[in-house]
């Protein structure tokens, strides 16, 4: 057994909880059983800070911190971030509720729990407990601080051997370590055995985990819902039990599964994330859209903070604005403008993240039936993807869409063009087909037909040949329809009678009037037709003359 | 607890922010305790003895809730050493002329729930101190696969013949004398190896004795 306060007096240490009389209280008997150097945190934001400014040997954190982390995710986030050595202890204070998901973490777990009410006699008995466990693998753990992974692997084994008492901490370090080193037989076997004889929830994660990479799924799937049965707040059970319902393809399961996970659980990061992927993918932007929202809130102060999760939030909740008018929609787009403008102050770097985001803010826009600032934001994306050295296909994909979205044809036809001479995979070129067909249909005509109008505004103004270019611009495309070529006749003809026949004009409006063709005689525009004929025939005689 | 039930998170939800309030107030105890002068200190033993009596009180409602909604308890290694002292601190609180002899081995270790087996062991010794015993005894037998008896032995007047016979829970008039159906059930919440845990009741020359049985 180790003497606790030479244990302690050499050690910083930082005690994090909310409640201002806990943490007094709880600095109060430590430094009573000895500690000397301790920092306060007063929620999981805090104590992340310090940290990643300190090094700690033992982190006591409530596990309930209020609205921000808990006590678990600080523990993930401080081993994730290699800031909490393997040697330095994390142990968890908590209420009996919380110890279910305290005690089944098969990655990051604790070195041991604390469970309140206690007493200063307790703190100190389970102390002495836990530092000598610890002490007694600290080999074990200088290994894995080494990250060598064998080594330690070797010295568990050896623990398991020497000192059959700590066969409940080995057994667990020694199964993560054998699955990190992807030794699936070995490591089902250490959670067998120790099944054999104990009911441990992490023990029967471990198990499942093993059977599933070892080729079983349905088998893993009945183990982790039996162990749900027993252990209704068993979150992690559910995580694996979606993600190997993903890989037998049944998304919406999956979907189902980590909803449970997230009903119990809402505060981790990674997965609100992967619930929102799985929801974005099946279609359910419902689900997404929240999801996301709360992996951007969780994600602000974390390691796990991405542009990806700000992205996808604004995407789904783009797809949620229906009605423009409603408040409801206007504070949705709003929210989903302030994650897209926090991503562009916070990963002003990521130029490949601000295009994307640009893209987001233009589909947005247009949603919202803001047209002009759809299409400022649509230029924008334009510049930014310029500036990519070697931008990927899905960009130039995404920008064709936004220019044909924006009613910007011509720049969609360019980059149609271009994409049509590389290399694109299947899917890329399924979306390639769409958007051509899109932009050669409904967005094309709607082009064709606002060139149309801009050649009238000039002619009815007297500017024929501005009129002449707009109309040209229209004609160019095939689905410009007979008013359209009527149109470009009467400029072109309304030119040479106010100043000359013109040997290129006619031929221009020849080719018009074939791509017209016969217009029956009980059709409307029929007697513009007959009536700018005449004049074409006319102009043709004195050209020839 | 079923994460569906409203009304379990809320009573979970009361449940933490009571222990929370307990935590602070032990906590402030202890130092009062630490601090203020001798004379003091008898004074204060009224209100510690309550304050320690409202925890078990709270500790046991919400085990005895738990398990009659046969919710799994999380078991982890324990050492019935510790159990046993902490348990013994909190029974001095309200009998603090009762000698209390703790003989268990400082190494003895155990898998089992450490909060139940405490209340477990807080339940017995009172009704030791309820039934006359002066002193009290507590050992510990260690078996196969860190099996566990702990026992409790005292000096009192022994079970009545009813109560070992399974006739009766109790022949007090003070308490529930419910206290050895709770001490069984938590003793039966804990199982392992293909074994469930136990309560043995007996009486020897010199008074009651209880063993739990932890498989």
């Amino acid at each position: 057994m180790i003497n606790l306060e030479k244990a302690l007096a050499g050690r910083r240490i930082l005690i994090v909880d909310d409640l201002v009389e806990a943490r007094s209280s709880l600095k109060k008997m430590a430094t009573i059983l000895g500690a000397g150097n301790i920092d306060i945190a007063t929620d999981g934001i805090e104590a992340m800070h310090l940290i990643h400014e300190n090094d700690y040997d033992i982190v006591l954190s409530d596990y309930n911190l209020g609205r921000t982390k808990d006590g678990q995710q600080i523990l993930e986030e401080a081993r994730f971030t290699d800031r909490l050595r393997a040697t330095s202890l994390f142990i968890v204070v908590t209420g009996e509720n919380a110890i279910d998901m305290v005690m089944g973490a098969l990655e990051y777990d604790p070195d041991g729990y604390i469970t309140k009410p206690y007493t200063l006699n307790i703190l100190k008995e389970r102390l002495i407990r836990i530092i000598t466990v610890k002490e007694e693998l600290r080999l074990v753990n200088e290994a894995i601080d080494l990250q060598k992974y064998d080594l330690a692997i070797k010295r568990c084994l050896e623990v398991l051997h020497n000192s059959p008492r700590l066969r409940l901490p080995a057994s667990r370090i020694l199964g993560q370590l054998l699955l990190h080193q992807k030794q699936f037989e070995p490591a089902l076997k250490v959670y067998s055995q120790l099944l054999d004889e104990r009911s441990v929830s992490w023990a029967k994660l471990g198990q499942a985990i093993c059977i599933f990479k070892l080729g079983d799924s349905d088998s893993a799937l009945a183990l982790l819902r039996r162990t749900l049965v027993i252990h209704p707040l068993y979150v992690q059970c559910y995580d694996w039990i979606a993600k190997i319902l993903l890989t037998l393809e049944k998304p919406l399961e999956a979907q189902e599964a980590l909803e449970k996970a997230i009903a119990i659980s809402p505060k981790a990061v990674l997965r609100q994330m992967e619930l929102g992927r799985i929801a974005f993918e099946n279609g359910d932007m419902a689900t997404a859209e929240p999801a996301f929202k709360y992996a951007v809130r969780l994600g602000r102060y974390s390691c796990h903070k991405s542009a990806k999760n700000y992205l996808q939030f604004a995407r789904s909740a783009q797809v949620l604005l229906n009605n423009p008018k409603e408040r409801q929609t206007q504070n949705k787009a709003s929210e989903a403008f302030r994650a897209l403008e926090e991503l562009k102050q916070d990963f002003s770097e990521d130029h490949d993240s601000l295009f994307e985001a640009t893209i987001v803010e233009s589909k947005t826009h247009l949603n919202m039936e803001s047209k002009e600032d759809a299409k400022r934001s649509a230029n924008e994306a334009e510049e930014l993807l310029g500036k990519l050295e070697c931008p990927k296909m899905d960009y130039k994909l995404q920008m064709t869409e936004t220019f044909i979205e924006t009613d910007q044809s011509v720049k969609a036809q360019l980059m149609i063009d271009e994409l049509k001479e590389l290399e694109l995979s299947d899917k890329q070129k399924e979306m390639l087909n769409r958007l051509d067909h899109d932009l050669n249909g409904e967005a094309l005509i709607r082009h064709t037909t606002s060139l149309n109008d801009e050649g009238v505004a000039h002619y009815e103004r007297g500017e024929l040949e501005e009129a002449i270019i707009a109309f040209d611009q229209a004609t160019r495309y095939e689905q410009a329809g007979i008013s359209v070529l009527l149109n470009s006749i009467q400029a072109k003809i309304s030119l040479m009678e106010r100043d000359s026949p013109d040997k290129k004009i006619l031929k221009d409006c020849r080719s018009l009037l074939i791509r017209i063709g016969t217009i029956a005689k009980d059709d409307d525009r029929f007697t513009r037709y007959a009536r700018l004929r005449k004049t074409f025939d006319r102009l043709c005689r004195a050209s020839a003359a | 607890m079923k994460p569906d039930s409203k009304f379990e998170f809320l009573v979970a939800a009361f449940v933490h922010d009571l222990k929370n309030q307990l935590q602070s107030l032990s906590g402030q105890q202890d130092l009062l305790v630490s601090e203020l002068p001798e004379e003091y200190l008898q004074k204060l033993t009224p209100m510690l003895r309550q304050t320690n009596q409202i925890k078990e009180d709270t500790l046991r409602l919400v085990s005895v809730f738990r398990l009659e909604n046969k919710d799994s308890f999380a078991m982890d290694d324990a050492w019935p050493r510790d159990t046993a002292s902490d348990a013994i601190a909190s029974c001095l609180i309200q009998f603090p002329e009762l000698s209390i002899d703790n003989r268990i081995n400082l190494d003895a270790q155990g898998f089992y729930n450490e909060q139940l087996v405490q209340l477990a062991l807080v339940t017995l010794i009172t009704n030791s101190a309820q039934a006359g015993a002066k002193h009290v005894e507590l050992l510990c037998e260690e078996g196969e696969n860190q099996s566990l008896s702990i026992i409790v032995h005292d000096d009192g007047p022994g079970f009545d013949q009813d109560i070992l016979d399974g006739l009766m829970d109790t022949t007090k008039a003070e308490g529930t004398g419910l206290g050895l159906s709770f001490v069984e059930m938590i003793c039966q919440a804990h199982q392992g190896a293909g074994k469930q845990g136990s309560l043995n009741i007996s009486n020897s020359k010199a008074g009651a004795i209880a063993s739990l049985f932890l498989p």
